[in-house]
């Protein structure tokens, strides 16, 4: 705003100050102004003779007088930037005051537009002859040492920090006067900057800092940049130089606010966050050399911490001085050139008392998972981290990192490739760890009421399970498996003792050709954090963790493998059976006890692997025979098929309805696919799917969720039907004993748990209800059974047949025993009175008797069902009938 | 009545006599048990001490002892109930109250043969003048003042006796109401510690020993918010001359004194609870005051404190660790610079510094008056189930005796239990918004089956329950009225039987008196709706009562209160 009223202020005084500056010669020094009107009149009659002049007219003339008519039309001043307030009468110096003052604003100006050109004409003009008066006194404050430096900084400031006469940035900025200039602007930033809201954002901070003890100060670039352009523009140009220049800064200002937090912190680190570039670590190149970058990555390996040398003292062998202190740079090591005392060459030793060291850390970051391009190795870069960014970030992280990318030399490089080449490492200033909480906070509120609202449908279930992979055609109890575990069940740690899982495992196993690797890739970029494994390119150690040598600090480190990599998220194992039994059994601890322990070369840790797995695998010979048993079919050991919560066998029969609708499905698929499909096309698959009423979820909305889901919703068991699940086990294991298909563990109920925990919390609900339980049995059931013979499935369908008639849609099989009553009707009408009725009424108590048998209890869904109507039938509720007309 | 001379009207008589001592179990009587006890050592006297809880306790224990005994000493109880009615003693039996409990009970006051009080007599110039309070008719013998009067009366008997009936009935009017104006407040005298010790002084058997005691005496009546700030003051410069007789050195520079000795000297402590045997950080959540104005109990307040230590320059990590290992430099001047910011962060330098005492004793760390008072409150009031109170009696007597570390560091780690135990449940209060307005008053219930409920079943620590909850209240509460509201608190007593304990304390506003109106108080509403309270303990605003009563008894409380 004040920009604005300044430029607008401008054509005026520039038009102005000519004509006032005149008018001491016309008027005579003792009288006073001639008021403001009057003035006008003589610029007026001054844009008179410069038109005239343009025209190369003859000034004397006849019509001389004709000039000095007044012209209504032209004689007024257009409104823009007339200043119509009334001015009082001025004295000679206050006029002049006023003079300096405008043209002090416009060279401040020149300052604010930021163009550097103008600056330099102003510099040659006005300043000449400040310059030198300037430089003189700066090199006086240099041999004072800086003593009077901040009452002068107050006076005086460069106006035009943009102007770097001909230094290259990193000159420029480490130089006295402009350094000086930089620190008193950063400090001024900080204590005034204020955001929308009116908060002074960086006291704020400076409090959050100080009541954690910490010693970062994390700086917004992008508040930075708006009000600090020169600053903004400096700090990727020369990062390190003017990192140091804004610590200083910001530690005065801290220390300022609360002057005894130096006993706590010693130094204050201004760490750069939301720096606009981001670059990946594929694309860093030569010209990214010494500047500041932003990119992201996994971390893959941790050093310890070690002490690097800060402040080094010496001490003189020869004599006992103590030389120093040197300030150790990042690059270079320091030695000292001869003793001052006793003009000795050395040698000399590291003063052990007097030194300071501080942490060093080395991690090596690697590409995510997810964003190596196809057919490419993922890369991977060194960092280090100092002081208090030592141990904030562990292997396996995904973090986002901000610093400077430098180059130095490597030897062992050299001899590798026979010419100078650099090894480059990233020196970190900021990280964030990208974990679930950042994703949750990056949720909307628009976000939170949609996922909020949409958890308020009660088929929210069945909507998300319907919109799990869409483009695949069937295969509904694939998408509820994959559905709950994508939700996953709720990790439990009883007296911290040892962890119960809460992931869901899965494993998919069926004939070729049944969409089984499409799911998990279509899982790959929908849930969070994955990490997609096939079973032939993994091996055990890739799977877990694996240990190497580092080849800077020569200890031994261990390196995260997939399912580390995976921790929190999920782990997608193709062609599970193809892997060697050697490499599954790695997994084992991994899939139960959600840790991976590892004890070689003098290592012994464990480490986090809290991911849920989802495999898919063929049977033995590539097709699935019914007529064996599920372990019979696949190559897998029991205890690794125990550890799976739910199997889901897919069977590549012959239906031929089926099969008709199957056909339609893909090829409305891919015609609504296609990149230049048009609206109209589009509806076409939806109306061949018929069936299904289900509307399903849109996927980003569906990530957003999930994500949610995972992170806000902690369901809890409360009243669980305790009975229901002890029959259902009992009976489970009765009949896995008879049959041998695949064993019935403790696990299983422990499943049944999580599963009931992930249906609930689909529903964004926090305790566990009948509906969750049932749900899970259902799943459960539906896994077990699809692992028997052929010729056992249908009893045991039958035998837990109760269980698995929850929420199936029951419409088709009520029409069916509805029809049948009608036809009943009509063929008694028939027979008795030989003629046919036009209308059929069947009593509604006759359905409803027919539906409990088959344990349908609630029919008023039905009476409303489109299939209802559409077959002719009508619900009188009066006369508790129903109608079929003929 | 009272005696004005100790030595000669009390100790001398009681010499070479049995004589049974009942104390009360309250760290302040503890102390003027332990002078006393001292002091019969020292003069071989015979002596049996019980210690008793309440007065149903007060009465066993009598008749259980009171064979061959003649003379009875009170410590901290007896004094607000007619102790002779009320036992109902043999006529050779004398009783001496040394009570800080008030008001007196005027027939304890009055009664010249069986009842002396060792209490100081200015601070019973309040008591109504006997003519308001008794008439005999049929009697004439009395005071002589009075003897003429009722003979006057007499006389005019035969010729009035309706005037004669209405002056009496006004004078029985008038007998309620100064009696009801007597005891319409509770509050506290000088402690029992600090009178014990006077007499010690006056029987020239004072050491530093029996000084430290009457301190933990005096700073015990301050702790549990019976004596005001004022009256604390005023006993702490008293106690201040006989600091600096006993602890002088002499004129030679030379410390002729051991290091084993006892030393006391008067400084301005931190008011931190326990702050040397704890870590900052904890002391300074556990302070009330400090705890009240910041609200620590939220995650805002807790910023704010460590914003307050930043400031001061004490790194948390300092903070969390026990205070005597914090860098030697830091400790030391942690009190200034407390001192120097306290008043950014709206504190007084009340709230901070409490003029007290400590024990310096042989090379173990400084001891102050408010760690003695602590500890041995925590240990007299244990919750553990298993150990009669006797027992606990016993153990915090054990505390008080010098040189008895180990016991003290147990007790010291006792009241950090107890202090956390008070600052959750303060915390849970304000959570769970448990102190309801209910007009006149505030209250609130300790829920049954919470974790620390058993700490609460004790007198003492419920006390500081309430005043916590009460500050906390008034320093959240937006209700301007909050500070003139007194608090109700309830907290269960025995599970089994189904009875809780009541407390009732005075609201903030009245801080420079500290007088409790409760004790009528709850008395009124028993009676109005007839509910089994047993008023049973010698401070009067703590009663015990049935837990289905509640509502009942506090409805009515509310009208009475009106």
């Amino acid at each position: 705003m004040a920009d604005e009223s300044s430029s607008d202020a401008d054509p005026f005084s520039t038009a102005s100050s000519p004509g006032r500056a005149r008018d001491p010669l016309t008027s005579s020094p003792n009288r006073d102004l001639p008021p403001f009107e009057d003035e006008s009149e003589l610029l007026g009659d001054d844009d008179a003779d410069q038109e005239e002049e343009e025209e190369g007219e003859n000034l004397f003339g006849d019509d001389i007088e004709r000039d000095y008519q007044a012209i209504p039309a032209l004689d007024t001043y257009e409104d823009v930037g007339l200043d119509t307030s009334e001015y009082s009468d001025m004295s000679e110096t206050q006029r002049r005051e006023a003079e300096r003052e405008i043209r002090d604003r416009e060279r401040e100006e020149g300052v604010r537009a930021g163009r550097m050109r103008r600056g330099l004409i102003y510099d040659d003009s006005d300043d000449d002859d400040g310059r030198p008066a300037r430089k003189r006194r700066l090199a006086e404050r240099a041999a004072e040492g800086g003593v009077a430096e901040d009452e002068e900084e107050m006076i005086e400031s460069i106006e035009n920090l943009e102007d770097m006469k001909g230094h290259s940035v990193r000159e420029w900025v480490t130089m006295l006067g402009p350094k000086t200039e930089i620190k008193h602007r950063f400090k001024n930033f900080l204590r005034t900057f204020v955001d929308d809201k009116g908060h002074n954002v960086y006291r704020e901070k400076i409090r959050q800092m100080v009541e954690g003890n910490k010693e970062s100060l994390i700086i917004d670039y992008n508040m930075f940049a708006s009000m600090e352009q020169v600053l903004a523009y400096f700090l990727p140009e020369a990062p390190a130089e003017m990192l140091i220049n804004l610590d200083e800064a910001a530690k005065e200002v801290v220390f300022s606010m609360y002057p005894n937090y130096e006993r706590i912190a010693k130094s204050i680190h201004v760490r750069i966050s939301n720096l606009p570039l981001i670059e990946e670590i594929r694309s860093l190149r030569q010209l990214h050399l010494n500047q500041m970058i932003r990119t992201n990555g996994v971390v893959t390996s941790v050093t310890g911490v070690l002490p690097q040398l800060s402040v080094i003292r010496f001490d003189c062998n020869k004599c006992s001085f103590i030389l120093g202190p040197f300030y150790q740079t990042q690059n270079t090591e320091i030695k000292p050139g001869s003793c001052p005392e006793c003009q000795s060459q050395g040698p000399f030793e590291i003063n052990m008392e007097q030194t300071i060291y501080k942490n060093y850390q080395r991690i090596t970051i690697q590409e995510s998972p997810g964003k190596v391009p196809a057919g490419r190795l993922p890369r991977s870069k060194d960092a280090i981290l100092l002081d208090d960014l030592v141990d904030s970030c562990k292997p396996g992280d995904e973090i986002e990192l901000t610093g400077i990318y430098h180059n130095n030399y490597d030897g062992s490089l050299n001899t590798a490739n026979g010419f100078p080449v650099f090894a480059t490492v990233i020196q970190a200033n900021y990280i964030t760890k990208k974990d679930d909480k950042t994703a949750v906070a990056s949720l909307t509120d628009e976000d939170i009421k949609a996922i909020v609202a949409l958890s308020k449908d009660e088929r929210i279930a069945e909507r998300i399970f319907a919109s799990m992979a869409p483009s695949i055609y069937g295969h509904e109890d694939i998408k509820r498996a994959l559905g709950l575990a994508i939700f996953g069940g709720e990790a439990k740690n009883p007296g911290q003792k040892h962890k119960v899982r809460g992931d869901i495992n899965v494993l998919i196993c069926g004939d070729p050709g049944t969409a089984k690797s499409q799911f998990l890739k279509y899982l790959e970029k929908t849930a969070p954090r994955v990490v997609f494994a096939t079973g032939q390119g993994a091996s055990a150690v890739g799977l877990t963790a694996y240990v190497q040598r580092n080849p800077v600090s020569k200890e031994w480190t261990l390196e995260a493998g997939a399912l580390v990599l995976a921790d929190k998220g999920v782990c997608l194992i193709d062609e599970f059976d193809k892997m060697n039994d050697a490499d599954r059994t790695s997994i084992h601890e991994a899939m139960e006890q959600q840790s991976i322990s590892i004890s070689k070369a003098g290592i012994v840790t464990s480490l986090q692997a809290r991911c849920t797995i989802i495999a898919a695998a063929n049977p033995i010979g590539g097709r699935y025979d019914p007529s064996l048993t599920f372990s019979e079919n696949v190559n897998l050991t029991e205890p690794i098929l125990s550890r799976f919560d739910v199997l889901c066998v897919v069977r590549d029969t012959v239906d031929s309805v089926q099969d008709e609708r199957l056909a339609r499905f893909v090829v409305g698929s891919h015609i609504k696919h296609h990149p230049h499909a048009t609206e109209d096309q589009e509806e076409l698959p939806q109306r061949q799917l018929g069936d299904s009423k289900i509307e399903p979820v849109p996927q980003e909305l569906l990530r957003k969720y999930i994500t949610y889901a995972k992170e806000k919703v902690r369901p809890k068991l409360h009243q669980m039907d305790q009975d229901k699940i002890a029959k259902m086990y009992s009976e489970l294991r009765r009949e896995s004993m008879a049959t041998g298909s695949i064993p019935i563990t403790v696990r299983h109920i422990e499943s049944m748990i999580r599963m009931s925990e992930a249906h609930a919390r689909i529903h964004l609900r926090d305790y566990v209800n009948e509906d969750d339980v049932n749900m899970a049995i259902r799943v459960m059931l539906e896994s077990f059974i699809s692992t028997q013979k052929f010729s056992v499935m249908r009893t045991m369908r039958k035998t837990f047949a109760r269980y698995l008639s929850f929420r199936k849609d029951n419409n088709e099989l009520l029409l069916f025993i509805l029809k049948q009553l009608a036809q009943d009707q009509i063929a008694f009408h028939r027979n008795r009175y030989g003629t046919d009725m036009e209308q059929v009424e069947i009593s509604e108590k006759d359905l409803a008797d027919k539906a409990r048998q088959i344990n349908i209890h609630n029919l008023t869904s039905f009476y409303q069902s489109e299939i209802f109507e559409a077959n002719h039938f009508t619900h009188d509720t009066k006369r508790k009938v129903i109608i079929h007309v003929i | 009545m009272l005696v004005r001379d100790f030595k000669r009207e009390f100790y001398d008589v009681v010499q070479h006599q049995r004589v049974l001592v009942l104390v009360a179990f309250d760290v302040d009587s503890l102390c003027g048990c332990k002078i006393l006890q001292y002091l019969f050592q020292c003069d071989q006297v015979l002596y049996t001490i019980v210690p008793v809880t309440d007065l149903q306790e007060l009465e066993k224990a009598f008749l259980e002892n009171a064979e061959g005994i003649k003379h009875v000493v009170l410590i901290n109880c007896g004094a607000t109930v007619d102790i002779v009615d009320l036992l109902q003693p043999e006529d050779h039996v004398r009783f001496y109250i040394c009570d800080s409990h008030r008001p007196v009970d005027v027939h304890n006051f009055y009664n010249a043969v069986q009842v002396k009080l060792l209490m100081r007599e200015d601070e019973l110039s309040t008591i109504p003048t006997y003519d308001e309070l008794f008439r005999d008719d049929s009697e004439d013998s009395g005071n002589e003042s009075e003897d003429s009067d009722t003979g006057y009366k007499k006389k005019k008997f035969d010729e009035e006796s309706i005037i004669r009936r209405q002056e009496k009935r006004r004078w029985s009017e008038n007998r309620v109401k100064v009696l009801f104006d007597y005891t319409k407040f509770t509050s506290y005298g000088t402690s029992a510690a600090l009178v014990m010790f006077d007499l010690a002084w006056k029987l020239s058997k004072d050491t530093n020993t029996l000084l430290w005691l009457a301190i933990v005496g005096v700073t015990d009546q301050y702790i549990h918010f019976k004596t005001p700030r004022d009256k604390y003051m005023e006993d702490i410069l008293t106690l201040q001359s006989h600091v600096s007789r006993h602890n002088q050195r002499g004129g030679d520079n030379e410390n002729t004194l051991s290091i084993n000795s006892l030393k006391i000297s008067f400084e301005e402590e931190l008011n931190f609870p326990l702050y040397r045997h704890w870590t900052l950080m904890d002391t300074i959540c556990h302070s009330m005051p400090i705890a009240c104005k910041l609200r620590l109990w939220s995650l805002k307040g807790q910023k704010r404190l460590h914003e307050f230590l930043a400031e001061m320059g004490l790194p948390l990590n300092q903070c969390r660790q026990q205070f005597g290992a914090m860098d030697a430099n830091l400790r030391s001047e942690v009190k200034g610079k407390i001192q120097e910011f306290m008043s950014k962060y709206g504190l007084d330098i009340q709230d901070v510094i409490l003029p007290s005492f400590s024990l310096h004793y042989g090379y173990k760390s400084q001891l102050c008056a408010t760690d003695y008072v602590l500890s041995s409150i925590a240990v007299l009031e244990s919750g553990d189930k298993s150990r009669s109170s006797t027992d606990n009696f016993l153990e915090a007597c054990d505390i008080l005796q010098k040189g008895c570390t180990d016991k003290m560091e147990a007790g010291l780690s006792a009241a950090k239990l107890q202090l956390r135990s008070i600052y959750t449940q303060v915390q849970s209060f304000l959570e769970m918004h448990q102190i309801i307005s209910a007009g006149p008053f505030l209250y609130v219930f300790v829920q049954e089956g919470t974790a620390d409920s058993s700490y609460f079943a004790h007198p003492q620590c419920s006390i500081r329950l309430a005043r916590f909850a009460l500050q906390a209240h008034c320093a959240v509460s937006r209700n301007k009225r909050a500070q003139s509201l007194p608090l109700v608190l309830g907290a269960p007593l025995r599970q089994e039987e189904g009875t809780s304990l009541v407390v009732g304390i005075p609201p903030l506003d009245t801080d420079d008196e500290r007088k409790n109106f409760f004790g009528k108080a709850f008395e009124q509403a028993a009676e109005a709706t007839n509910t089994t309270a047993k008023f049973n303990n010698f401070d009067s605003y703590i009663i015990e009562m049935k837990s289905e009563d509640k509502s009942k008894f506090f409805d009515a409380l509310i009208s009475i209160l009106q």
